[in-house]
């Protein structure tokens, strides 16, 4: 991949090596040079070979080849007419830099104004004067409370309310009847016959219940976890009062009639308690009774839209019933969530972009269902062109996404991961900042329409008029060229911006931009490998913070020190110290390490 | 216009069935696709079974109009396990995957449509572009009895 003009100027001292094989003759300019930054992964990769006599880049751009060059080899004198003389020049020593957070020298005074800003004043520097959003950690640095101003800026105005009861089951069996009564969900097991009859690609479903204490059962490939979650008051997601069951979630698995697994596609198919990992967002957490929901759909249909999405929507037709025991029964409630869209006049005004897959049957999510968490009367991004959707945080707590993603079992984002997203719930907790709202972005197959979304979400973001942005996406591969590149829509508009992926060994970025300089990831695999542990290295609230205070410090204008070359838990867990958060335990599941 | 760099990395599957053609079905780990390649490109000469682990180098694949000429012979076992460009041509085009036959009758490779890099729509009969190795064991994992077609 040959580099640019610009490029070359921050590379003048690295090695200069061909991008492709180029003939006798050539004069020597960036565009046939290759990227400096890839070389490390490229001796990895055994592509190439560094040479202790090679030229820098800054001795051979115009000067011209004596002989046919082969790409990936180091350029040496043999190779040309002449060599650039270079003045040599005392390389002045650089302290690396140690982590992310901002030193205050002992001369700074610091004080909390009535904008909601931190102001900074460095004696010992003179004319440096910062402005810095309120709440970020200076190693300890006492900060003044300043007077209340007469007019308070930050201040809350709700814009609506959502009460989340989160209601107490401590039981649940497949009997005669559907109800839910002292704690226990029953569900009729004759229902399966009509659930069927929602989607004639769906052949059968079979009901099952496990219990906690037995996990170690096995289990088809697990294609999603859901709640079940239902309107009680309030005329649209969002708003009003949800009861959400609490102990108890279902889990959708499926094969097609000749017993392959949906969209088959490696092993994920084991047993539960080594499929699952029980407490992140996503999956069942440990005390969780699981019903599982076993579809089988029409041979062959396991790769298309129609078959998987048909198990879904069957399984709905059952949570459905579910559902409206759920609004009649008045069971222990466990457990209350307040949630208020709000806005914060004055603070620093931010969104949360989640690009979600985009591409086909196992690469599409519903949108806006009609009960949180459904699939009846939402509509898939797909279907939408994947062009970006704006849902306010309590629309996104409240259930608007039903994920149909299954491939890439530890990265994918299951629909119980949305109901309790940690970034949704740290940014709309956050009093610092206000957070105007969640897009969902759907990442397309082909290149241009990558480009196409992506410049719509950069006339989106310009017209929020936002002071800040978190861009995360779901898993890895050909999407992490629209993550980048929606980076840049906000980077270069000036909006400070923090990218969060499943990055690590496996997900390395194939594509890069200036703008893509702070970046959170979510690896929690032993070898930073994709592994076959549902829900692993997904969106953690450890991720959401650190994430959140990147933002913080990119608002602020606070370097943000460069990333390793390499995949390294050591740096995430030296950020995890600096911010109290627990350490980052990496899971081996005999991925290479 | 996109830019972006396919890269080899080192892959780890598990073997899944062992035809009697020799045909080996290898699944990449973490459901990221499906391999299928002869049983000479695995270098260790022991009795192949489910479960046994492998490694090998693979990478997203590239959709190419104009495919070069590829050259395949350092897949070859004696050699090791080098990652090498290879071309193929896509096969099977659905909602989920794609699959992709290698050239020189070295097996084929089934993927989920993310991992494939396209500037057009894809459609079968298209040119394709990956790297690729031969492939080393890595010892055996005890595969659920249900989970070995």
């Amino acid at each position: 991949m040959s580099i640019t003009k610009e490029t070359v100027k921050a590379h003048l001292k690295d090695p200069a090596i061909l991008c492709c094989r180029r003939p006798k003759g050539t004069v020597i300019g960036p565009a046939d040079l290759e990227d400096p930054t890839l070389f490390d992964d490229m001796v990895d990769a055994g592509l190439l070979t560094l040479s202790n006599d090679g030229l820098t880049i800054e001795q051979v751009l115009g000067t011209t080849l004596a002989g046919d060059c082969e790409a990936l080899t180091p350029i040496t004198p043999g190779n040309l007419n002449s060599v650039n003389e270079v003045a040599q020049k005392a390389e002045e020593a650089k302290a690396p830099e140690e982590n992310l957070a901002l030193k205050v020298p002992e001369t700074v005074k610091a004080s909390v104004g009535g904008n909601g800003m931190i102001h900074l004043e460095v004696d010992k520097l003179e004319g440096l004067s910062l402005d810095i959003p309120a709440g970020i950690a200076f190693n300890g640095a006492p900060v003044s409370q300043a007077e209340p101003a007469a007019e308070a800026a930050g201040e809350k105005k709700v814009i609506r309310k959502l009460l989340k009861q989160h209601i107490k089951i401590t039981d649940a069996e497949i009997g005669t009847e559907t109800s839910i009564k002292e704690g226990k969900v029953t569900i009729d097991g004759s229902i399966v016959e009509k659930a069927v009859l929602e989607d004639p690609l769906c052949k059968s479903l079979t009901l099952d219940v496990i219990k906690p204490d037995n996990h170690h059962i096995y289990t088809e490939t697990i294609m999603d976890v859901c709640p079940i979650a239902t309107k009680v008051e309030g005329e649209h997601l969002g708003e009003g009062v949800t009861k959400v069951a609490d102990g108890v979630v279902f889990m959708l698995t499926g094969v097609d009639e000749d017993g392959v697994q949906i969209h088959e596609f490696g092993s994920s198919e084991g047993y539960l308690d080594e499929k699952m990992y029980f407490g992140h967002p996503g999956c069942a957490d440990e005390g969780d009774i699981i019903i599982r929901c076993h579809a089988v759909i029409e041979r062959l249909k396991g790769m298309s839209r129609s078959g998987p999405f048909a198990a879904h929507k069957c399984q709905d037709y059952i949570i459905q019933a579910l559902r409206d025991a759920l609004k009649d029964y008045d069971g222990e409630v466990v457990r209350e969530e307040e949630c208020e869209d709000v806005r914060r006049k004055g603070s620093p005004r931010v969104v949360l972009v989640k690009e979600i897959m985009g591409q086909g049957a196992m690469h599409d999510n519903i949108i806006c269902p009609t009960e949180p968490c459904g699939v009846a009367g939402g509509q898939k991004n797909v279907d939408c062109g994947n062009v970006p959707i704006i849902l306010t945080p309590n629309q996104v707590r409240d259930g608007s996404i039903h994920a149909l993603t299954c491939i890439g079992p530890a990265t994918k984002e299951m629909t119980r991961h949305y109901i309790r997203e940690p970034l949704v719930e740290g940014l709309a907790a956050d009093e610092e900042l206000d957070l105007v709202g969640v897009v969902f972005i759907g990442s397309p197959q082909v290149n241009d329409e990558k480009l196409w979304v992506s410049e719509r979400l950069g006339t989106l973001l310009e017209s929020m008029d936002i002071d800040g942005c978190i861009i995360t996406t779901e898993g890895f591969g050909n999407n992490h060229i629209d993550f980048i590149e929606h980076i840049g829509q906000a980077g270069k508009r000036g909006i400070p911006v923090v990218g969060v992926s499943f990055c690590a060994y496996q997900g390395q970025l194939v594509v890069g931009n200036k703008y893509a300089a702070a970046m959170v990831e979510e690896n929690m695999d032993k070898g930073g490998f994709e592994n076959d542990v549902a829900g692993c290295s997904c969106i953690t609230p450890e991720v959401a913070a650190r994430a959140i205070q990147m933002l913080k410090n990119r608002m602020a204008g606070v370097d943000i020190a460069p990333a390793e070359k390499k995949w390294n838990n050591d740096v995430i867990n030296a950020n995890n110290k600096l911010l109290g958060l627990p350490e980052t335990v990496l899971l081996d599941n005999g991925t290479m390490h | 216009m996109v830019e972006y760099q396919i890269n080899p990395t080192l892959m780890g599957g598990v073997i899944k069935e062992i035809s009697e053609d020799g045909c080996v079905k290898i699944n990449l780990n973490g459901r990221l696709g499906v391999i299928k390649v002869p049983r000479r490109l695995i270098i260790d000469d022991i009795k192949l079974e489910p479960g046994h682990k492998l490694q090998f180098y693979f990478s997203y694949i590239q959709i190419v109009e104009d495919p070069h000429e590829y050259d395949s012979s350092d897949i070859n076992p004696d050699f090791g396990i080098n990652p090498t460009l290879l071309g193929g041509k896509l096969t099977i085009v659905n909602d989920t995957a794609v699959e992709a036959e290698i050239m020189n009758d070295l097996g084929s490779v089934a993927v989920p449509r993310r991992w494939v890099f396209t500037p057009v729509a894809l459609e079968e009969g298209q040119n394709c572009e990956f790297y690729f190795s031969c492939m080393r064991l890595d010892g055996k994992k005890e595969l659920p009895e249900k989970s070995i077609k």
